[in-house]
């Protein structure tokens, strides 16, 4: 079972098999984890849309259809539950620092790493909305342009605008 | 344009390897849990109702509607069929069992009398004929039979007279009257 396919493994839990959800979760649960908790800076929001947006996956599990590519099916469910919780609560707010912890390093180069990417962090929450969620799809969800174009609805050249000036926003917070 | 071009691949590399080194956060372990469970009850065909749920709640009520059937079934039935104790006076005749205590007793009358009638509709054509048998048992023969008659019509009994000469006449339709005895 863990051979097949992302699309394969969702019909056949469509059908009432559970252990290809669980397959499918394994897959998916780290970036989709991150993909809420590098939009909302908070964790326990993070959660609680993480766990939502399975729900509404597991709800709609019926209606997918194999030929859908299920990675951006599942994060345009993602997005759109997003944007219904910006649309009903607030901004992004700033991220702790102490949030992601790295481990394993020596405490000094553990320390400059992480105030790097604490910035780093900091620069994505700062980010316009959708430069954000345009590029948390593309290098957290491994969308393409086209994936990204269909979850957010938008054109594919404005996928591409938002993905370059967003990008330069943070190789400025990343310069020495 | 290509510069350009060049330089945004090298800013969008910078990036992806600077977003690479950040921590894989993963879901804390009870969320994991708590999804991967609903997406198992999701799934899962809802328990099918026994027939016997509850088992021993449908067997006491099954057999507290059986007796309660049962009493009213007896109860019902008591009076059509009663017992010889109870209702003394359905019982049958018998002289000896006819104690006065037991004919205190109140009987059902009403069915008493629907279980009574057809005895005394069979005994009431046999008990009505009587006197007619009296008048028609003919005596010991034709002689006296008519002398018998001759009697009654000496003591005013014409009637009755006439009534043991019809049948005198249809016993013995051969037999010649006398002159004084012809209609």
């Amino acid at each position: 079972m863990s051979d097949s396919s992302d699309e394969a493994l969702m019909q056949r839990y469509g059908q009432g098999d559970a252990d290809a959800f669980t397959v499918l979760y394994e897959r998916y649960r780290g970036p989709l984890y991150r993909y809420f908790l590098r939009q909302l800076g908070d964790p326990v929001q993070a959660n609680d849309l993480y766990q939502g947006c399975w729900e509404k996956v597991i709800g709609a599990r019926q209606r997918f259809r194999e030929k859908t590519p299920f990675r951006a099916w599942l994060f345009r469910i993602a997005h759109n539950h997003l944007v219904d919780f910006f649309r009903a609560h607030r901004k992004p707010q700033t991220l702790p620092d102490a949030l992601e912890d790295e481990q394993g390093k020596a405490p000094e180069a553990q320390l400059e790493d992480e105030q790097r990417q604490a910035r780093f962090r900091q620069a994505l929450l700062a980010l316009p909305e959708e430069q954000r969620d345009a590029l948390l799809l593309q290098l957290e969800a491994g969308l393409s342009l086209e994936h990204i174009a269909q979850v957010t609805g938008v054109g594919r050249e404005t996928v591409k605008s938002r993905l370059r000036y967003g990008t330069r926003k943070l190789k400025q917070e990343l310069a020495p | 344009m290509s510069q350009d071009h060049t330089e945004q691949q090298k800013d969008a590399a910078r990036v992806r390897d600077a977003y690479a080194e950040l921590a894989q956060t993963e879901p804390p372990d009870l969320l994991d849990q708590a999804i991967l469970n609903r997406a198992r009850q999701a799934v899962e065909k809802p328990p099918s109702r026994r027939p016997w749920g509850f088992g021993w709640v449908h067997a006491l009520s099954t057999l507290g509607l059986l007796v309660l059937s049962l009493g009213i079934f007896h109860q019902l039935r008591e009076p059509a069929i009663p017992a010889a104790t109870d209702y003394p006076g359905l019982m049958m005749p018998r002289a000896a069992d006819a104690a006065p205590e037991q004919e205190a007793v109140p009987s059902p009358a009403p069915m008493r009398a629907y279980r009574s009638a057809p005895e005394t509709l069979e005994i009431v054509p046999e008990a009505a004929p009587e006197p007619r048998m009296k008048l028609s048992q003919p005596p010991a023969g034709p002689d006296a039979w008519l002398a018998q008659i001759r009697s009654l019509r000496e003591t005013g009994q014409d009637a009755r007279a006439a009534a043991e000469l019809a049948a005198f006449r249809a016993a013995y339709p051969d037999y010649a009257l006398p002159e004084d005895l012809q209609p």
